[in-house]
């Protein structure tokens, strides 16, 4: 199945009664990747809970794959939708293979077990991201940076077209965050949505088409690269000093001074 | 089958045993007093599989639901509360089956959640839920016995009962938990593809479309139901519901689906076993079903718990 667009409309989101998130507004279409950026603690987790159909909307609207959910309702496009959150948490007894099975809950054409094309869906998916080796460990074995690797793949596993993904990057060493990288960006290029919060804002520019930065819940920059990644604008945000490089191709890079 | 077989030929009445057993398989004629050792016997083993089945299938749902591997009905005060719950229907005069029922299940939610809110203020982890559901369940077992001692004769003759004895199993009892088991098992087997996404954690679970909450209470009640038919006649067995669920998972895996199967086939094992040692070992003194369960149950929970620590 394919998925034109999101578009979300003065979405606000919380806990209880305290809203974590306010007034964001943005658009993702096919084959596009948006990088949400922003402090920690500033709702970026929040915003894809409510993409990801884990807590419900308080105000505004979200359009996912031409269907519509208001205020006060769950995005229910489980279907749609995969998310691999930030922590990687699972079951320590559980081996890897069966949980990417697990995670095709939903999306399997079969009513109980799973059938042939769930397990070359899964097969696939570990492949992309080299973890074909711990298909058979168990999940409590594994390093962080392994078991973060092991929720990616079962949200790709999932093939659904639109995948968000939790500070991808947190736990990785560099040739895992390169290969994360390159399937992003392969995510892309075959028509998915990827939604992804980050803090690794050198990275962004080699895979993100679109930037939005939130500060404290409200949304203050959104649109391509060159807008949002303005040294002044993402000083202010994150309350620190900044020093910006330029890349060969002209791309700016920031890291904390 | 050869468990039953073996609890079917050995007990306390030495006159009747493996010889008398194949006589009546093939169709001969038994006396009486050797019918009658074999019906008790029947439904003794009947019972102690229905127990088995019921605390190993509640254990196996909690484990998952609860994300706690050492989720069990007898270590989270289920099995004591329902106890109580019985003690209170006898204590009252309301000894019918369904009041007894009804006060058992409600002692087991009742004990359920204060060990939850408890455990709350423990910091909810895996280990905090376990000592504090232990500590609940001592002090419920403390009362228990105050009440046993007080009502004396009145409660089934026996302190066997109040640890865990299939040896007194009434028949009605035992046929009223079949239902309610059979049920817990379905339900538990239907919900089974649901439950086993809880092995991604929660969130990642509630993101494929599980309503983890409402899943959370089914299994919760279904456990109590289960528990609470099977100490009104069994008494509080433990360590069951702890020791049947892992055998299975050590022999087919984590995948819920095939757990929940290999269960049913891991827990009556157990417990007809267990019963089938029970009986024999201080012959003809019973022995209390737990201190047998214990003996296979209590390395099960050292293992897991020495397990986890390496895994940090």
């Amino acid at each position: 199945m394919e998925c034109p667009s999101i578009i979300v409309e003065e979405l606000a989101a919380g806990y209880g009664k305290r809203l974590v998130v306010k007034g964001v507004d943005f658009r993702v279409e096919r084959g596009e990747v948006l990088a949400v950026i922003g402090p920690n603690g500033s709702g970026k987790t929040t915003l894809l809970r409510v993409l990801a159909g884990i807590i419900p909307i308080v105000e505004g609207r979200v359009c996912i794959c031409g269907k519509s959910y208001k205020a006060g309702s769950l995005v229910r496009a489980h279907s749609l939708v995969s998310y691999a959150p930030a922590t990687p948490i699972g079951d320590p007894w559980a081996r890897v293979r069966d949980m990417l099975l697990a995670a095709r809950y939903g999306v399997s054409r079969s009513l109980f077990m799973e059938r042939d094309e769930d397990k070359c869906a899964i097969e696939e998916a570990a492949r992309m991201l080299g973890i074909e080796e711990l298909l058979d460990r168990f999940f409590g074995e594994l390093s962080s940076g392994e078991k973060k690797l092991v929720l990616i793949a079962s949200a790709i596993a999932r093939k659904t077209p639109v995948v968000l993904l939790d500070e991808p990057m947190a736990f990785l060493d560099l040739a895992n965050q390169s290969k994360v990288l390159k399937v992003i960006r392969n995510l892309a290029s075959k028509g998915y949505i990827v939604v992804l919060a980050t803090h690794e804002l050198h990275l962004v520019p080699h895979y993100a088409d679109k930037v939005l930065l939130i500060s404290r819940g409200v949304q203050v920059g959104y649109g391509p690269l060159d807008k949002v990644l303005d040294r002044r604008l993402l000083e202010h945000v994150y309350g620190t000093r900044l020093v910006e490089f330029t890349r060969e191709d002209g791309q700016r890079l920031f890291v904390p001074e | 089958m050869l468990s039953v077989l073996l609890s079917l030929s050995l007990g306390s009445y030495r006159g009747v045993g493996a010889e008398e057993l194949f006589k009546m398989l093939l169709g001969e004629p038994l006396t009486p007093v050797e019918c009658a050792v074999l019906t008790r016997r029947s439904i003794r083993t009947l019972a102690a599989a229905v127990a088995g089945l019921g605390l190993g299938l509640s254990g196996a749902g909690l484990q998952y639901v609860l994300r706690n591997p050492l989720a069990d009905p007898y270590l989270l005060g289920l099995a004591s509360g329902a106890a109580l719950g019985v003690l209170i229907g006898v204590l009252i005069g309301r000894c019918d089956p369904y009041s007894l029922f009804t006060l058992a299940f409600a002692g087991a939610l009742a004990t359920f959640f204060l060990v939850f809110a408890l455990s709350m203020l423990a910091g909810m982890s895996a280990l905090a839920v376990i000592v504090t559901g232990i500590t609940v369940s001592y002090v419920v077992s403390a009362v228990n016995t105050v009440l046993v001692l007080a009502l004396g004769e009145k409660v089934y003759g026996t302190f066997l009962w109040l640890f865990g004895s299939v040896a007194y199993a009434l028949k009605e009892r035992v046929i009223q938990s079949i239902l309610l088991v059979s049920i817990a098992g379905c339900w538990l087997i239907i919900r089974s593809r649901a439950i086993n996404t809880l092995i991604l954690g929660e969130e990642v679970a509630s993101s494929l479309g599980v309503n983890v909450k409402s899943i959370r209470t089914e299994v919760v009640v279904l456990s109590a139901l289960a528990t609470a038919g099977i100490v009104a006649f069994a008494g509080p067995i433990g360590f069951l519901g702890l020791a049947a669920p892992w055998v299975a998972r050590l022999a087919v895996g984590s995948d819920f689906r095939r757990l929940v199967l290999m269960t049913m086939v891991s827990g009556p094992l157990i417990s007809i076993l267990s019963d089938v040692v029970a009986r024999v070992m201080l012959t003809p003194q019973e022995v209390p079903l737990t201190a047998v369960t214990s003996v296979v149950g209590a390395p099960v929970l050292l293992y897991l718990m020495i397990r986890r620590r390496v895994w940090g």
